[in-house]
């Protein structure tokens, strides 16, 4: 591509360019819209100085006269600016990114592919978690020493206050809400198998599942998202450790063994929730309330409430840690995944509880 | 360099990196010998730490081989794969030290993790290493307690911590001063002399270059340039190696004139 200058042309009515093109005169100029389809002429004799505004300006001007099958005539440009302008092209810059397709189908198969990509990403990390978890520990132990206490003190221990206390309020709300009703009918005796089975079966675990994914899930995410941009991940690797079994089996194990108990607890805070609405709301006494608590309550419950305490802790180290690995960038990536990992726990383990209630 | 007689300890062969559909590393085949300190460099984006991490197993090629210690690296969890890692030291960019354990915790860690020795011992070559790097009184505080020069001091204790016969350092002057920086490469000699180990350097700093280098490869935009002594490199009077030398450290090559210049052409 070449600029056309000219000398002294009369031929066509020019636009004065000022002594220095800059960024101002570009910003109050109006050549930039309407048609090209014409040939314009830029008059140079009194520019003295252009700058990037300017020689961007020139450029653009350039290659829309020339798309819209016009002409741009630079008269009176001297060679030292023609020189400059021609040395600083913006479109020398290669252009390296795809462009986008707005077709539809593209879309389409770009979402699906990348839907692969991702659930690939995600089954490769929960099968990694499983196997070196698992039997891969009689292969090799790439685990710190200390690594599970210390973790289940974190994930487990540290989450003892805020999982004990949303129960008990849980439990109040919950049982005061019902109390309400079954009090108009003079039924509430039934406050303690409404209460006892919907924190056994549903609540406890749920809630705990929902607290430790916003808590253990970020710090999961968090934690490995900040390994893989610091490169830790990759000295893990060069050092031959195995970065799954030091970063995340120790989490897996330690979510594993705290959550039921920390499910245990949430339920019977719960319960106990429900017990004081019983006694000091509804008259009920003490003894009423734990028979029909123990009448009502079956094995089958507290069966259903562990395992799907147990199922829930891996969900969210699994998408936590998937998360983390996945990250891509730097400090912002790892807010981006923190924030979709807890977002995604908690969305799968409210979809992995609506299953269960099917299933158990 | 006597390298005929020498058995490689790296050993590339046609290796091409690729970054999606982009080539990044094209048809690259060189060999790196027992005790030399070769020096990958060439121009930001040339491919050098590609080329590193591809060498230490972190990028899988798109074609081609590479061999340490005469086998390929191929899955991480591979016994004969964990075998070479264990042979081999990294001394990333920013250090990569674990943020959550201490200096010591860190330098200890690849004992604990590949050896049965006791934890007294263990001690024993954490505080040898530290003080290696002279780092003695770092042994309790955190990555984040460190300085910039601190920092990639323990993250060579650390590569250093089996006494590995291979030493890869990524830009180890990235962000030093060039007091700190000079300290760095004077370990990095001391080290080869006492222990003999194979050190491969990526950087672009001309000062390191001169004090350290054996043999440097030169990358340009992904291909190889030139590889051999820095000597023959010098020699060059025109072309990228002619340009990197000359446009980063007159003094090293002065009477050295280069025929080639920026072409800049306009274009759309």
């Amino acid at each position: 591509m070449k600029i056309r200058t000219q000398k002294n042309s009369g031929e066509h009515n020019p636009v004065i360019i000022p002594a220095f093109l800059d960024l101002d005169w570009v910003s109050k100029s109006d050549l930039l819209s309407g048609k090209k389809d014409h040939t314009l002429v830029l008059d140079f004799s009194e520019t003295k100085k252009i700058d990037s505004a300017g020689m961007s300006f020139i450029h653009l001007l350039h290659s829309l006269h020339q798309k819209s099958g016009g002409k741009l005539i630079l008269k009176d440009l001297s060679p030292d600016l023609l020189k400059n302008l021609q040395s600083w092209s913006p479109t020398a810059a290669k252009q390296t990114g795809k462009k986008k397709s707005e077709n539809f189908l593209v879309r389409t198969g770009d979402a699906v592919l990348s839907f692969k990509d991702t659930a690939l990403g995600a089954l490769s990390i929960l099968t990694e978690m499983l196997y070196w978890g698992t039997f891969g520990l009689l292969e090799k132990r790439d685990i710190k020493k200390g690594a599970l206490g210390e973790q289940m003190y974190q994930l487990g221990y540290k989450a003892f206050g805020i999982v004990g206390l949303l129960s008990l309020l849980i439990g109040i709300v919950l049982a005061l809400q019902t109390a309400m009703q079954l009090r108009v009918f003079g039924a509430g005796v039934f406050l303690a198998p409404l209460v006892g089975i919907t924190m056994v079966r549903e609540m406890g675990p749920l809630l705990t599942a929902i607290i430790l994914a916003g808590r253990t899930g970020s710090a999961t995410t968090a934690e490995i998202a900040t390994m893989v941009v610091g490169e830790e991940i990759d000295a893990l690797q060069t050092m031959g450790i195995n970065p799954i079994q030091f970063t995340v089996v120790p989490k897996f194990w330690a979510i594993s063994i705290t959550m039921p108990i920390l499910s245990i607890m949430g339920t019977a805070a719960g319960i106990l929730g429900g017990y004081f609405v019983a006694l000091l709301y509804l008259d009920l006494s003490s003894s009423l309330f734990w028979n029909e608590l123990g009448k009502s309550l079956a094995m089958k419950d507290i069966f259903a409430g562990f395992i799907k305490s147990v199922v829930f802790s891996w969900l969210i180290i699994w998408i936590g840690s998937f998360y983390g690995f996945k990250v891509r960038g730097g400090a912002e990536a790892v807010g981006k995944e923190t924030t979709a990992s807890v977002v995604t726990g908690i969305f799968i383990i409210i979809i992995a509880d609506a299953l269960f209630s099917f299933i158990l | 360099m006597e390298n005929n007689n020498r058995k490689p300890v790296v050993e590339i062969e046609n290796l091409v990196t690729k970054y999606g559909d982009r080539v990044v590393l094209n048809n690259i085949s060189t060999s790196f010998f027992k005790s030399e300190i070769r020096v990958i460099l060439g121009t930001s984006g040339c491919g050098k730490t590609t080329l590193l991490k591809s060498i230490i197993g972190l990028l899988k090629p798109y074609s081609g081989r590479i061999r340490i210690f005469g086998t390929e690296i191929s899955d991480q969890d591979d016994p004969s794969t964990l075998d070479v890692l264990k042979k081999i030291g990294v001394l990333f960019q920013n250090g990569a030290l674990l943020g959550s354990l201490t200096v010591q915790e860190n330098v200890a860690l690849p004992l604990q993790m590949h050896t049965n020795l006791p934890d007294s011992i263990i001690r024993e070559i954490v505080r040898l290493k530290l003080a290696q790097v002279d780092l003695p009184h770092a042994a309790e505080l955190y990555p984040g307690e460190l300085s910039g020069g601190m920092r990639k001091r323990a993250a060579l204790a650390r590569a250093l911590a089996l006494d590995p016969p291979l030493l890869f350092c990524d830009e180890p002057s990235a962000g030093l001063d060039p007091v700190t920086s000079a300290g760095l490469d004077d370990l990095l000699l001391k080290l080869r002399m006492m222990l003999g180990i194979t050190v491969v350097v990526v950087t672009h700093e001309l000062f390191s270059i001169e004090k350290i280098a054996d043999n440097i490869t030169f990358l340009h935009k992904g291909s190889l340039l030139f590889d051999g002594p820095l000597a023959e490199a010098l020699k060059y009077k025109e072309g990228p190696v002619c340009d990197f030398f000359k446009r980063h450290e007159p003094d090293l090559n002065k009477g050295v004139t280069c025929t080639t210049d920026f072409n800049l052409e306009f274009s759309g």
